[in-house]
């Protein structure tokens, strides 16, 4: 027969089978498959001729079709290696089935190679639809355990440098029995020689296709659960490990490349997917902190876009904005104009012009407004905001609007009070001119009413004692005399009491004042008037001051007239004015070495018809001081003495330069 | 000789006695004519054929004051040219620079002492009757 060298030449196994399935040769390349010699072979069944456990009932059924005059090609399936089986029948002489022939070939490893790149896609389909860290590991131990019919799956996290393993999920085959293996939650980094701690120490799958049964370890645990093959993936991103994924079977597989090459897609593949998870769960972890520090902010954060067409919107506000206008953050976000009507209508205007202002200049927009919201109280919101062009003429403001209703009401009250306090103060001044009024009106009564009775007495006095001086006793004549001393003084302290209300009421008339030369003045008056030999009178000269000149001839008058007159006892007086400058203002003083004062009666020296002397002693008004004191305040200064009795006195004065002196 | 030298505007008799002896002592006192009020000094004023060479006038007056009086004489043509001296206790500085601005021709105030007073007076008549009298009004 010239068809069984054929048979034996062809690069595939071949057998003949007859009717009922027994062979009737098998060709050198099928012996060897099943390492037999082709004579052994010649008259086995069916089942001894294909791979133990292999579904014969399937091949059966295949084969009954092919002696029905059917050609077929199928799989075998159940157990490896896997067959591809080219079936034919076999015709007699009369054309009669009989038999049949067979090519097979071995296709186990393109089948798992398929198996393989199919898990491979699936897991790459599951992660990519996977929303989490959890989903993602349990689709890959899933569909990895699944299609590779793997009895058990886990997952470990691994921190770098961490002597733990922590399991962060495991899968085992639906209705499978529970292993013990599955107790472990937490493993202690296991020894160099582990294959799991090869796996991740050199980062790449590592398989083991024996398990020894009671040996140490988790592998030997497995072992002995009757597992015996072990596949350990590490979980890689980049230089980022994040665990290892560890399979363990009970069908002993072939070791080949083609799985490890798998298995390291997949470990990268679910790598990167929880690098992914992680940095998605960051990234919402820190706009839901950014989300809460809006809300927590004290005012409510947002962001406004305003369209070139005028058209405008909000794409954020922060939940405080419910707080502030009683209108929640959605209700404005979906209906941007809702604010604007929360905004008293007279504030409006403003509050556009400011932002037209800020879209113009690329400034703040900053304002204040009243808002009048339905439901909560008035309150008056001040915006801030900076803006961003966007192109295309839109703008984007970055701002926040705090609730500062405290602060304005407390302005308001501000205002009030002010407008209040300068009412009193017109009040007050009204008052206050008129009591100037009283004293001019007084004043006028005085120098005129009160001066023509005393006018009266002394007048008639002299004439009595002038013209009928010789028609009284010496005694009568004495009284005359007295009355007529009596009112020649009240004369003169009316006078003076004239001069001093007048300081009070005269506007001032300020222009420039040399000092120095009125001193010099004042003192030849004084050496004219009250001639006296022994007096030293200096004058510091260039002292210039801006004051009324009027009273400061009356100050110096009233103060070197003094100094003139106490120390008049003296055999050689000394008397001297001028002036320092202390703490940023100059000092002016008057000095003599004279009497003096005790320094007791320093602060009362001052007041109206204060004597420190006797009239006998030093005549005087006792109204020149209070005058002088007058003078001063009138031009913003102080003025203060010093002494001590019969050591002289100095009075010292400032003068401020007078603004608005009353 | 003009019958009234002097029109004296005083309401106070103690005053009109005091000012009557300074008069005399210049030698104007047979010539004085005295009137109590602004009313009364205005009448005299208009009843007069002639008019006096110096009116004395007091401020503060019954009826109507010594400002008035002043604003009225020199607000007629027949009078406007009168010598008036205000002669008043007043040392207001409002007084002075109303009077002043009214047009009287001197502002002086009545010293309380008596020598002074009757000087004062003195001094006012001689200058006014002797030294500035227009010839012409001497009839």
């Amino acid at each position: 027969m010239a068809v069984l060298p054929v048979l034996d030449s062809i690069p595939a196994m071949a057998i003949r089978l007859d009717r009922g399935l027994v062979c009737r040769y098998a060709n050198l390349r099928y012996a060897l498959f099943c390492g037999l010699a082709p004579e052994q072979l010649r008259g086995m069944a069916l089942p001894a001729l294909l791979p133990a456990g292999s579904d014969l009932a399937a091949v059966g059924s295949q084969l009954q079709q092919v002696l029905h005059g059917a050609e077929l090609t199928f799989l075998t399936a159940g157990a490896e290696p896997l067959l591809e089986i080219t079936a034919a029948p076999e015709r007699n002489a009369c054309g009669a089935i009989d038999g049949c022939t067979l090519l097979l070939h071995d296709v186990s490893a393109r089948i798992r190679l398929a198996q393989l790149r199919d898990a491979e896609h699936a897991v790459s389909r599951a992660l990519s639809a996977a929303g989490h860290e959890a989903a993602a590991i349990a689709c890959v131990l899933s569909i990895f355990g699944e299609r590779l019919h793997w009895d058990w799956g886990a997952c470990w996290r691994h921190e770098a440098h961490s002597r733990l393993l922590e399991r962060l999920a495991c899968w085992q085959p639906p209705d499978a029995a529970p292993l013990q293996i599955a107790q472990q939650r937490i493993l202690v980094l296991p020894p160099e020689t582990d294959a799991m701690t090869r796996a991740l120490r050199l980062r790449r799958p590592v398989w083991t296709g024996t398990l020894p049964p009671f040996a140490a370890g988790r592998g030997g645990l497995a072992g002995s659960e009757g597992l015996c093959e072990m596949l350990l993936v590490p979980v890689i991103a980049g230089d980022a490990c994040f665990g290892v994924l560890e399979f363990f079977g009970r069908s002993r597989r072939v070791d080949d490349a083609a799985l490890l090459t798998t298995a390291r897609a997949i470990g990268e593949q679910l790598g990167l997917a929880l690098r992914r998870c992680i940095a998605e769960k960051h990234r919402l972890a820190a706009a839901e902190q950014l989300s809460t520090l809006f809300d927590n902010v004290p005012g409510a954060v947002f962001r406004l876009h305003l369209a070139a067409d005028g058209a405008y919107r909000f794409s954020y506000i922060s939940e405080h904005l419910h707080k502030l206008c009683g209108v929640s953050a959605a209700a404005a976000l979906n209906d941007p104009a809702s604010l604007h009507e929360l905004i008293c209508p007279e504030h409006r205007r403003h509050l556009r012009r400011a932002l037209q202002l800020s879209r113009e200049q690329g400034s703040e927009w900053d304002c204040e407004f009243e808002i009048r919201p339905a439901t909560a109280r008035r309150a008056w919101v001040r915006l801030r905001a900076r803006p961003q062009q966007h192109g295309e003429g839109s703008v984007v403001w970055d701002g926040v609007l705090t609730d500062v209703t405290d602060r304005k009401r407390a302005e308001l009250d501000l205002v009030e009070l002010n407008l209040d306090l300068e009412q009193r103060i017109t009040e007050r001044t009204k008052d206050y001119r008129q009591a100037i009024n009283e004293l001019g009106a007084f004043a006028y009564s005085v120098s005129h009413d009160l001066r023509a009775p005393l006018r009266a007495i002394n007048g008639f006095t002299r004439i009595v004692l002038n013209e009928h001086g010789s028609e009284f006793s010496p005694v009568v004549r004495d009284y005359l005399q007295r009355v007529d001393a009596a009112s020649s003084r009240m004369g003169e302290l009316i006078d003076a009491l004239l001069a001093l209300s007048r300081m009070s009421r005269q506007d001032l008339a300020l222009g420039h004042v040399d000092l120095s030369l009125m001193a010099q003045s004042v003192a030849d008056e004084l050496a004219r008037t009250q001639p006296r030999s022994g007096v030293s009178l200096s004058v510091q000269p260039g002292l210039h001051c801006t004051a009324d000149g009027r009273m400061m001839r009356i100050l110096l008058e009233n103060l070197l007239g003094n100094a003139w007159k106490f120390s008049r006892k003296r055999a050689a007086a000394v008397i001297e004015f001028g002036a320092l400058p202390r703490d940023n203002e100059l000092v002016y003083h008057v000095r003599d070495n004279g009497a003096g004062f005790d320094r007791q009666y320093a602060e009362r020296l001052f007041e109206p018809f204060r004597r420190l002397h006797e009239t006998s002693e030093f005549e005087g008004t006792g109204i020149g001081l209070a005058t002088v004191q007058r003078i001063v305040h009138r031009h913003g200064g102080r003025i203060w003495a010093e002494s001590a009795p019969e050591r002289g006195a100095t009075f010292f004065f400032t003068l401020a330069t007078p603004r608005n002196a009353p | 000789m003009n019958p009234c030298s002097v029109l004296l505007v005083e309401d106070n008799p103690d005053d009109e006695s005091l000012t009557r002896r300074g008069l005399r002592k210049a030698g104007w006192d047979d010539a004085v004519v005295v009137a109590r009020d602004g009313a009364a000094a205005l009448d005299a004023i208009r009843d007069m054929e002639q008019l006096p060479d110096l009116v004395l006038l007091d401020l503060k007056l019954p009826k109507f004051d010594g400002t008035e009086v002043l604003r009225q004489i020199r607000g007629e043509e027949r009078t406007r040219r009168l010598c008036v001296v205000v002669f008043t206790s007043s040392s207001e500085p409002r007084d002075i620079e109303r009077c002043y601005g009214l047009g009287c021709n001197s502002y002086i105030i009545k010293p309380v002492a008596y020598e002074n007073y009757i000087s004062t007076v003195e001094h006012i008549s001689s200058y006014w009757l002797a030294l500035n009298a227009p010839p012409a009004s001497r009839g």
